[in-house]
């Protein structure tokens, strides 16, 4: 009994000093997560209930109201839902369409894998230019328009500059969303579908009730990542049109990084949290849906 | 039984002990990888401080500087260092009697009456003719005025040609003066401030001959005269043609080793003579701009130049060490990091102390470190005034200034002292764009007379990058100071500069009502002080004014007091060989139009932009009618055009009471209307402007020191940096008066000399001063006249403030010109730019409001 009991007190303490040394370990990450994320997050709370960073009076809820009731704000929130809506949908049904055909033994495959990846690895300040070039109102493709009798359009100055950032999001994105999802068509267990091809399953029976199940967890990140990239999506559209574009591809970090030169900590602050807050949401709404849909997938 | 136990339990105990082993060695893996990753949070003691940025404002010093000042009776402001002297040229006193021909100086006062009567020969010169121009009698040979007899010009009299230099030394210890020896006067060309000493008593001079009007700038010349001990005139060479650089400016003059006389100018060349002056070599350096001149610890002859990079606006500085000046070799040391630059001088350990606009600093070549010592203003220096500099081994300086209002110089010693040892004053720190930005004057002044508060100036521009990011990036660190808790907070800001409408800003700068009683505040225009109220509080107080206009001459635009879009209109169309203003062109234009009447088209208090209306498209289609880009070929001067009618108006500056006489010179007449920026609502287009706005931080640790120089600062006056009216209506009343003041005739005793009725005389030769351009276009200042005052004080009163945020017009203004371009080019309609420009400063005014 006694040697139990001193084998149960020496387990608890090497169960301590386990967990002393894992927490060494993990404590320079933990203290760089701290200082880069946690503590600055931490901050921003702090100035989004404050006047200023000056005086910090408390102001309550004060600063989310005036984010909320700025149209600028409202304007950058719906212009950046509708290029959402509609930019991550199409990268993710255009990258799946791709992995699927670059599936298929086509000749030249590698060679159109390559092509599709290639806008990964281009600068974004060379993007930025080859898309001046091109949509410019004395651009090529005005030019080519103009050459079958239709007038220039001001690409970027008018409601079709939104077409313009969604055709660059899908060209810079599709490759690598292709490439995720050609690595989860191949971990599909092909005897599944061998057995469903036995029973008769038809191609399209197999893609929606086999492989889109298999892929549903592809499918979510590849969805969160896109969705993730339509919010970066800012990067080149400042460096196409400056801080004030036209509004119609005003987005919401235009909205905040402008405010962050205007030195409006405050309104800053709160625009952030409320663009956190939602992202936090819309996440968790699709990863519920994920679960849902793919708990009965194998694995 | 037990041996198994006793095994397992062996075994069991040898884990265990492995286990500890491997504990130990993780536990140390941990830490080893905890302080690898925190070592990169230290900070970086090895990184050159910049010698640009000010250091910060608590730095705590170790050593002061103490002046101890004597006066001087040189005037020059060129001296040569050689040991513990300094050598000057002394020319005062010398008389400036014109012979440009044998015999007697043979000058007549001039006047227009007797130009091209005959030179009265048996006229002496004297003191009181010296420098008129001679005339010749009629009837035999003629001249004009200033040419003698056989057509010959006058030299200028001014520094003079034909008389004895007198060289003397000044002790930089303890600032006594003494005469070394009288030198041979210069046979051509005019002492240009340049000396070197040889060693065996031997002098060398530079001097300067400009060429004549006919054959322009490029035939000026220098000299290098060669003197012997006894002060006589032994070699010259002109250097001009050695150097082959068609615009010499000699930057210094001094020896080598081997006693070779090198001489380089400030764009570079360097020209290398023996010590007779014979031609040795010369060469070309990569450099645009030589500051200084000087020899180091070794003998060898060094250069601390500049060169600018047009493409990035940017000024980097550099030295060269001539190491063997005949073959041309040199050490290069690029990039010192100092602008500005005004003297050098080398310690015997190879150390470069360096006196440059702002600081004492010292540089080591082979370390290419540099240190800042003292700022000049901590020793009660101003160093635009600083004319000779001398490091001492032990750390002391020696600084000869000038006044220039009296002319009068002083040497100040710099005793290096324990900082524990002097008094100490509170700091009270002033944040500035560049250290030009506020009156040093004014900071030595208040310095000077305060027992309890020292100011010192922190800047943050770059100066050595002129580039609009550069000036952007200065204007985000005000603000970032201003709004900083850590203690680099200046107590008082430059406030103009900043975005006083960001809560933050306003928020984290004093309001001035707390600290005016209500008789200051009444004796500040009130218009002056609007620029800088926002929601009630005062940001600041402007120490002057300035009024912008337009003016006319009222038989063109007519007797009016404002002028519409529609007038400016009609005059193109009914002058059209004609340009309205000078420099004419489609930005201009824009400017001229939308710059005053932004509130036209934007509602400041809602937000709301109009720039889709018609009056925004007319002022588009009128500005297209003008060129892309004005032709500079033009040589008249402004002041031309508008004097024979090429313009036809004139943008106006007023900024004191003599401001309207130079417009009204320019029209060629006083009848000259005055009616402001054209306006879309018949309203008067004049602006007032403020200028030196200084404010208080709210997280300053010395307000009360802060509000103490402001108020200081504000009641100065230094003619010699500030400009426009004062924002004091009892400062402003006072300069009307001294405006309308003429200088009298006096006495002997300085007494005024009246007339048979009494009154005072007024002085023939009195000066206010002038202005020309190079076109030839001159005019004289006259003493203010009443009606002047009037009119100045009534253009005043119809001033509006011009209450625009220079962030927020530069937003705008670059969105239009951005936008407007497609239009000016023909390639878009007017209607879809003015749509696209709504739509954008809409979202602007959206966003900010």
């Amino acid at each position: 009994m006694k040697r139990l009991k001193l084998g149960f007190n020496k387990q608890s303490k090497h169960m301590k000093k386990t967990k002393l040394t894992s927490g060494l370990f993990i404590a320079p990450s933990f203290v760089g997560v701290s200082i880069f994320f946690l503590i600055p997050f931490c901050v921003i709370i702090y100035y989004a209930f404050v006047s200023s960073p000056v005086n910090g009076v408390f102001v309550g809820f004060d600063n989310f109201k005036k984010v909320l009731g700025n149209a600028a704000f409202q304007s950058a929130v719906k212009n950046t839902g509708v290029f959402s809506a509609i930019s991550v949908p199409l990268a993710v049904v255009l990258s799946l369409l791709l992995a699927l055909v670059l599936n298929m033994k086509l000749p030249l495959r590698s060679q159109f894998r390559t092509a599709f990846l290639s806008p990964m690895m281009v600068p974004v300040a060379s993007i930025v230019l080859i898309w001046q070039v091109l949509f410019h109102y004395n651009g090529s493709v005005n030019e080519i328009l103009m050459k079958f009798g239709f007038d220039k359009i001001d690409w970027f100055k008018s409601q079709y500059a939104i077409i313009v950032v969604v055709i660059l999001f899908l060209w810079k994105n599709l490759g690598y969303n292709m490439i995720l999802f050609m690595a989860a068509i191949g971990s599909i267990p092909q005897d599944m579908i061998e057995v469903a091809r036995l029973e008769s399953a038809t191609e399209l029976q197999i893609f929606f009730r086999i492989k889109l199940r298999y892929l549903s967890p592809a499918i979510m990140f590849v969805t969160i990542m896109s969705l993730i990239n339509s919010f970066k999506i800012f990067r080149e559209v400042y460096l196409l049109t400056t801080d004030y574009p036209y509004d119609a591809i005003y987005m919401l970090q235009h909205f905040m990084n402008n405010k962050f030169k205007n030195l409006d900590y405050q309104i800053l602050s709160a625009s952030a949290i409320i663009m956190s807050l939602v992202m936090a949401v819309i996440i968790a709404i699709l990863l519920i849906g994920e679960s849902r849909f793919g708990k009965d997938v194998e694995g | 039984m037990c041996d198994i136990i006793s095994l397992s339990t062996r075994n069991f105990m040898n884990e265990v002990n492995i286990l500890k082993n491997k504990k130990i060695i993780a536990v140390l893996a941990a830490m080893a990888m905890m302080m690898t990753s925190l070592s990169g949070c230290s900070g970086n003691k090895d990184t050159k401080e910049s010698p640009k940025k000010e250091s910060s404002v608590n730095e705590g010093s170790e050593f002061a500087y103490v002046p101890t000042v004597t006066e001087l009776t040189a005037t020059t402001d060129n001296y040569n260092v050689v040991g513990d002297k300094a050598y000057y040229i002394d020319l005062s006193g010398n008389n400036s009697v014109e012979a440009d021909w044998e015999g007697e100086a043979q000058v007549v006062e001039g006047t227009e009456e007797n130009e091209g009567t005959e030179v009265n020969e048996e006229t002496e010169a004297t003191e009181g003719n010296d420098g008129a121009d001679a005339t010749v009698e009629a009837g035999e040979k003629t001249a004009e005025i200033g040419e003698n007899a056989e057509g010959e010009e006058f030299g200028d009299s001014d520094d003079s040609l034909n008389d004895p230099l007198r060289l003397k030394s000044v002790n930089l210890k303890d600032g006594q003066e003494e005469d070394v020896c009288t030198l041979e006067a210069i046979p051509e060309g005019y002492f240009n401030g340049h000396i070197a000493l040889g060693d065996d008593g031997s002098m060398y001079l530079t001097a300067y001959l400009w060429g004549s009007e006919e054959d322009g700038a490029g035939d000026d010349k220098v000299f290098i005269y060669k003197y012997n001990a006894d002060g006589e005139i032994e070699a010259h060479i002109e250097f001009g043609s050695v150097l082959q650089s068609q615009y010499v400016s000699v930057a210094g003059i001094a020896f080598d080793s081997n006693q070779n006389v090198i001489v380089s100018d400030s764009e570079g060349n360097v020209g290398v003579v023996d010590k007779d002056l014979n031609f040795v070599t010369k060469s070309q350096l990569n450099a645009d701009n030589v500051f200084f001149m000087g020899v180091n610890e070794k003998n060898e002859p060094f250069i601390v130049y500049s060169n600018y990079d047009e493409a990035t606006s940017t000024v980097t500085s550099g030295m060269k060490i001539f190491k063997n000046a005949k073959a041309g070799e040199t050490e290069d040391y690029e990039d010192i990091s100092v602008s500005s630059l005004n003297c050098v001088s080398v310690l015997s350990d190879g150390t470069y102390v360096l006196q440059d606009y702002e600081n004492i600093s010292t540089y080591v070549p082979k370390d290419n470190k540099m240190e800042k010592i003292v700022s000049l203003l901590d020793c009660d220096i101003v160093s635009d005034t600083v004319r000779c500099f001398k490091a001492w081994e032990n750390g002391d300086y020696s600084i000869i200034n000038i006044d220039y209002e009296s002319g009068n110089s002083s040497l100040s010693y710099l005793t290096k002292t324990d900082a524990s040892q002097v008094v100490k004053k509170e700091d009270v720190v002033i944040g500035t764009m560049y250290s030009g930005s506020i009156s040093k004057q004014a900071i030595l002044a208040f310095n000077k007379q305060s027992d309890k508060y020292r100011v010192k100036v922190v800047t943050y521009l770059d100066t050595d990058d002129w580039s609009d990011e550069s000036y952007m990036d200065a204007i985000s660190d005000m603000t970032n100071a201003v709004l900083s808790t850590d203690g680099s907070c200046p107590d008082l800001m430059e406030i103009s500069l900043l975005n006083i409408n960001s809560g933050s800003v306003s928020d984290a700068i004093c309001d001035l009502n707390e600290y005016m009683d209500d008789s200051f505040k009444n004796n500040i225009f009130e218009s002056c002080l609007a620029g800088y109220n926002v929601n009630g509080k005062q940001l600041a107080i402007p120490k002057t004014f300035s009024v912008e206009t337009m003016a006319g001459k009222k038989d063109i635009i007519g007797d009016v007091d404002h002028l519409s879009f529609e007038d400016v209109e009609a005059l193109v169309d009914k002058y059209p060989d004609c340009e309205i203003i000078d420099y004419m062109d489609q930005a201009t234009m824009l400017q001229l139009f939308l710059y005053f009447n932004l509130d036209k088209f934007i509602d400041y208090s809602t937000g709301e932009c109009n720039f889709d209306n018609d009056e925004f498209k007319s002022v588009l289609k009128f500005a297209a009618r003008f060129p892309e880009e004005y032709d500079y070929d033009s040589r008249d001067s402004s002041a031309s055009k508008l004097a024979n009618g090429t313009s036809l108006m004139e943008m106006a500056y007023l900024m004191d009471f003599r401001s309207m006489q130079e417009v009204m010179a320019h029209f060629g007449t006083e009848d000259v209307a005055f009616v402001g920026y054209p306006t879309f609502d018949g309203s008067c287009g004049t602006f007032l402007t403020t200028n030196d706005a200084l404010g208080i931080c709210e997280n300053s640790d010395s307000k009360e020191g802060a509000w103490e120089f402001l108020k200081f600062y504000l009641g100065y006056k230094d003619e010699s940096s500030s400009y426009g009216f004062s924002s004091f209506k009892d400062e402003f009343e006072k300069a009307a008066k001294e405006a309308c003041e003429h200088e009298y005739v006096k006495d002997e005793n300085g007494e005024l000399v009246l007339d048979e009725n009494g009154e005072p005389i007024i002085a023939e030769d009195e000066s206010y001063g002038g202005v020309s351009y190079e076109d030839g276009w001159t005019y004289e200042y006259h003493a203010v006249s009443e009606e002047e005052v009037e009119l100045t004080k009534e253009i005043i009163n119809k001033a509006r403030p011009l209450n625009l945020n220079i962030i927020v017009i530069q937003k705008i203004f670059g969105i239009i010109s951005e936008e407007v371009q497609p239009f000016f080019k023909g390639q878009k309609s007017v209607d879809d730019v003015s749509s696209v420009v709504q739509n954008r400063v809409q979202l602007y005014f959206k966003e900010n409001s």
